[in-house]
């Protein structure tokens, strides 16, 4: 009985700590496509636990944001799979602390279900735009929640105008108790 | 041995639930299956970076990524709308979010992945 009860204590906690937060991106824009590299950071100071996703499936051998795109992430380890055009298959995960823990992991990796879920979330996005039809990049963006990617050692806006092209993405979440979203945007 | 068996259905039955609700939504290809009040959700969004909805030097300033009121103000409209069209009634929505804004922009959003999922699947189908 003793064995029954902490099996069901381990599934509760399990799906109490697998509450991590919904990504949602939208790509408004009609011109460009954003091509860089998307991670996730501890949302601990002085932990620097990080993660970046695997190139999605595009020709451009970098996570990239197709034009017009709209898609949700529902967390970290069911980002894959699913044979979508935003499917992150393998995440590279950095653990400074722990440095065994470092590599690439299937996004349903229970090490990416266990460790990465409870401790990371969303961080930011560095990228450029590209242009659908001459393929030349355009402006640096680092967006993000400014916290968690400094966590993560990077610098990043919650909103930045890219100085070249005048296109605005943005990055914002909407909190009610446990829940949150977290959205990014590029805009028309 | 019964029990443990029970334990066991039990469990898959816990997380397949859960990873349901995870399941990550799809690529947008088919506009037109997408009903008024999902575009209109989707518009409002869009429409935040307007000139006169971006945020304020005042609202940059703030030490945190979460939206601020003004502009969370600008989603409620079309998140409600959102949530009405599947059935529920105005005294439920005002029961289950106390009007909070927050609580009804995250709901509408799961209500539009969870639709956004059905018409990919519908298009998958269909082709």
């Amino acid at each position: 009985m003793k064995k029954i009860t902490a099996a069901l204590l381990l599934l509760a906690g399990a799906m109490l700590y697998s509450q991590s937060s919904i990504f949602v991106m939208n790509n408004y824009n009609t011109n460009f496509y954003a091509v860089g590299r998307f991670f996730t950071g501890s949302k601990t100071p002085g932990n620097s636990l990080s993660m970046f996703a695997a190139p999605n499936p595009t020709p451009y051998g970098a996570y990239t944001m197709p034009s017009g795109i709209y898609h949700k992430y529902g967390s970290f380890d069911t980002s894959g799979g699913t044979g979508n055009i935003m499917d992150i298959d393998e995440w590279y995960v950095n653990d400074p602390a722990n440095p065994a823990n470092s590599g690439t992991y299937n996004y349903n990796d229970p090490f990416i279900s266990s460790y990465m879920k409870p401790n990371n979330d969303w961080a930011g996005y560095i990228f450029s735009l590209k242009d659908i039809s001459t393929g030349i990049n355009y402006d640096s963006f680092q967006v993000g929640d400014p916290a968690i990617a400094a966590n993560a050692g990077f610098v990043v806006n919650s909103s930045q105008i890219g100085a070249t092209t005048g296109v605005e993405a943005e990055w914002f979440t909407i909190s009610s108790g446990a829940d949150m979203v977290t959205y990014f945007t590029i805009y028309p | 041995m019964k029990k443990y068996f029970l334990l066991a259905a039990f469990a898959t039955l816990s997380l397949t639930a859960v990873s349901c609700n995870n399941e990550s939504a799809a690529v947008n290809t088919v506009e037109s299956m997408k009903t008024p009040e999902m575009d209109n959700f989707s518009k409002a969004f869009k429409s935040l970076g307007d000139p006169q909805n971006r945020p304020t030097e005042e609202e940059k300033k703030r030490n945190t990524s979460e939206l601020s009121d003004r502009r969370k103000a600008l989603l409620v409209p079309a998140s409600k709308a959102l949530i009405l069209s599947t059935g529920v009634t105005e005294a439920e929505l005002t029961r289950k979010t106390n009007g909070d804004m927050s609580a009804i922009i995250v709901w509408a959003t799961q209500i539009y992945s969870q639709k956004n999922n059905e018409i990919r699947n519908k298009v998958k189908t269909e082709n």
